[in-house]
């Protein structure tokens, strides 16, 4: 089939890009007393989410994903990096500008209580964007929508006149879905969307938005530590160790084939109900690495249960680039001097 | 087994004020909890864990929310009469509390060092500067790199799962002899969580600490807990021994949170995703309960008792597994 070029821009074009995305933040110094040192937060970070697709970033808690979701809707100013949304550099946009963005891309935070105005109804909450943006305007027609959006996140109509804190913590976390979505975002940042829920009401947010990408082409930056549900929602993986992506592939690829050590630790690690699925754990010793002070070379050396088998220099000297490494059919991009499938 | 429970909670009822109306939001709940004991408490998002565990301390936010009746026997005392003095002497020293949302419970001005010591000022009359000294030392134990840099910083400056960590080094700051932990891991990658865990197990061995976990992942109750507790619409449904309940889920909701998890767990075909299984319905909105069983509308062994009689909370034969159904499995 010939595509015109406008159409092939489009299928070649991501939705959203992030070339070397580095978020540095100040810690200390001032009245807290203590040197004043730099937080490597998200250290040279470079992705892309296509259209319809979803993106599963997971690792350690502490490892820049919440700070990278927020660089990536210019929540935050990254300190260096590139930045685009539908072709556009995000970076360039005057603030009117970011603000008509801004219905297009949305989030959900990872915190409810500080991300929900404590003296707002759940009325309000939710309507919020849709006043902004100037949506859902006639008559009635702003209540329909809300109550339509309570509904899909599982939450009755009595819902409407409470304040945040007259809910669970699981039904405040899904007004903030509710209200991610209110004004029908081509993207959302979905940071630990689901981690106060329980497995049905899981099982209906998932469903959720698998049916809003299917009908919308919806894409998603789908942040989360429950490796089952990642497994189910996501088209690919991106795995963060202290600031930087150390493994990324299609999400079959990357759990059955686990190229890095630390994806593999991880992978190894989810708890289960059945005592035959609980595999052999590998625990990681030693102390976790500070973003204050990443460690020279490969930041996952001082932990790695290979570098402590074959001490190569290497490890503690070169920092190793996120390349494809060798694996047939399986290959996929890993950042370890190491990786392979005989590691 | 037979010896006095280290924590007794007898047909808990705590109401929450909506309109005009007090209604309970926790209704008749009862358990025990041995000293070393792990108890885990799990149910539908909504369906009353977290006022349960707010209510064991009474820090609810009275008079809106408030223990309407009941009886909460820890160490002797029976804290759902207790005078305020009488439990601040409790909280934070004999029995802890992680809140679920740790930013709701962090004090945004106040670093993270002096609130981690806080506990330790307050209860165990030590200095500022000793108390950061035993915060840094939490912190590490919960895994904080470079503790002793990071305990300046301000709950802002700390991730989801730092603060969560700090949370968790707080309160066990002053070695409680129990640990009410609100879905303590829900921010925490799955390696730093099995730590964390870790740590709680040892403190149980060590100090015969008992928990009362609340948590919606099952495979953190089975590998973590010796009991577990069913909530559904402000009730304990079933409780029995962790094993007991994953081999033979006895009341409906358990039966269904049980099957909508493994087909999470299953295999897919193609490129793995797949949809979910949710169990179908809506539980019914606070205030707003049935005249029977509050699972009816949503149950595939409903018959037409369930819609007029609220069960009560048996045993079956062996003693330890209690249900509270009509039609149990
Ligand atoms: N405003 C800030 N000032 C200083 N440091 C910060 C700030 N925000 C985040 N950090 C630090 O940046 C690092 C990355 O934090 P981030 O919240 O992105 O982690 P995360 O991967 O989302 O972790 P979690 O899984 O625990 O939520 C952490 O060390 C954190 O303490
Ligand atoms: N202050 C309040 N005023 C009115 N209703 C409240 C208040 N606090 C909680 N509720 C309601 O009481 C019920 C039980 O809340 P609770 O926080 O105990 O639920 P939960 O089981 O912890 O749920 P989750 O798993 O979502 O955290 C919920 O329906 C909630 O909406
Ligand atoms: S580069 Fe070396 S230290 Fe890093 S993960 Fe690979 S083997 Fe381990
Ligand atoms: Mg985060
Ligand atoms: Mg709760």
């Amino acid at each position: 089939m010939e595509l015109c070029q406008a159409c092939a821009l489009i299928v070649v074009q991501p939705l959203v890009e992030a070339q070397d995305l580095v978020k540095h933040f100040a810690q200390g110094g001032g009245l807290v007393g203590g040197p004043r040192r730099t937080v490597h937060a998200v250290d040279g970070v470079s992705l892309q989410v296509g259209r319809g697709e979803t993106l599963a970033l997971v690792g350690e808690s502490g490892s820049g994903k919440s700070t990278l979701g927020r660089c990536l809707l210019r929540l935050i100013e990254p300190t260096s990096g590139l930045l685009r949304f539908e072709g556009v550099n995000l970076l360039d946009l005057a603030p009117a500008e970011l603000r008509q963005a801004r219905r297009r891309m949305q989030i959900i935070f990872q915190d409810p209580v500080g991300s929900l105005n404590p003296r707002m109804k759940a009325e309000e909450i939710v309507a919020e964007p849709l006043v902004i943006h100037e949506l859902a305007t006639g008559p009635g027609a702003r209540r329909a929508r809300v109550t339509e959006l309570l509904a899909r996140v599982g939450l009755p109509d009595e819902s409407l006149g409470r304040f945040p804190h007259e809910f669970s913590g699981g039904q405040r976390q899904r007004l903030g879905i509710a209200r991610a979505l209110a004004s029908g975002p081509v993207f959302v940042v979905a940071d630990e969307p689901i981690s106060a829920l329980d497995v049905s009401i899981q099982a209906q947010i998932v469903n959720l938005l698998v049916d809003l990408q299917t009908q919308d082409g919806l894409s998603f930056l789908f942040v989360s530590h429950d490796l089952r549900v990642v497994k189910i929602l996501a088209h690919r993986v991106a795995v963060m160790y202290l600031g930087r992506i150390v493994e990324t592939g299609p999400v079959a690829e990357v759990y059955e084939h686990a190229a890095h050590p630390y994806t593999r630790a991880l992978l190894s690690a989810v708890p289960s109900p059945d005592p035959a699925r609980r595999r052999l754990r590998i625990v990681l010793d030693g102390d976790p690495p500070s973003p204050l002070d990443p460690p020279p070379g490969c930041a996952f050396h001082p932990r790695c249960p290979l570098y402590a088998s074959m001490r190569d220099e290497r490890c503690r000297t070169v920092r190793p680039a996120l390349s494809p490494f060798l694996g047939g059919a399986d290959s996929h991009p890993v950042a370890c001097h190491h990786a392979g499938p005989d590691a | 087994m037979n010896a006095t429970p280290l924590l007794s909670v007898r047909r808990l009822v705590t109401t929450v004020r909506l309109g005009s109306k007090d209604v309970p939001a926790v209704n008749d709940v009862s358990f025990d909890l041995q000293a070393g004991q792990a108890l885990g408490l799990v149910g539908e998002s909504g369906c009353g864990k977290s006022l349960t565990a707010m209510s064991l301390l009474r820090l609810l936010a009275a008079p809106r929310v408030r223990v309407a009746s009941g009886e909460i026997w820890f160490e002797g005392r029976d804290l759902a009469q207790a005078p305020e003095p009488e439990l601040r002497q409790v909280r934070g020293r004999r029995m802890a509390m992680v809140f679920q949302e740790p930013s709701a419970a962090l004090n945004p001005v106040v670093t993270i060092g002096d609130q981690v010591g806080e506990p330790l000022r307050v209860h165990a009359g030590l200095s500022k500067k000793q108390a950061f000294a035993a915060a840094v030392e939490l912190l590490e134990q919960v895994g904080i790199p470079a503790p002793a840099e990071r305990a300046r910083a301000y709950p802002h400056q700390f991730s989801g799962g730092m603060k969560q960590r700090a949370m968790i080094a707080m309160a066990l700051a002053c070695r409680p002899t129990l640990l009410v932990a609100d879905e303590p891991t829900t921010a925490l990658d799955v390696t730093v969580q099995a730590q964390i865990l870790e740590l709680l197990g040892r403190l149980r061995r060590e100090l015969g600490m008992a928990l009362l976990l609340i948590t919606h992942d099952l495979g953190v109750v089975a590998e973590t807990c010796d009991d577990v507790a069913v909530m559904y619409a402000g009730r304990i449904v079933e409780a029995a021994p962790v094993k007991q309940l994953f081999a033979q889920a006895r009341h409906p909701y358990t039966a269904g949170l049980l099957s909508a998890m493994r087909t999470l767990d299953a295999p897919s075909k193609g490129d793995g995703r797949k949809r979910l299984q949710e169990i179908p319905g809506t539980v019914p909105a606070l205030g707003r309960a049935p005249a029977g069983c509050a699972f009816a509308d949503r149950c595939g062994h409903a018959a037409a008792d369930c819609r007029q009689t609220i069960p009560s909370f048996d045993p079956l034969p062996d003693g330890r597994h209690h249900v509270r159904c009509l039609h149990p499995i």
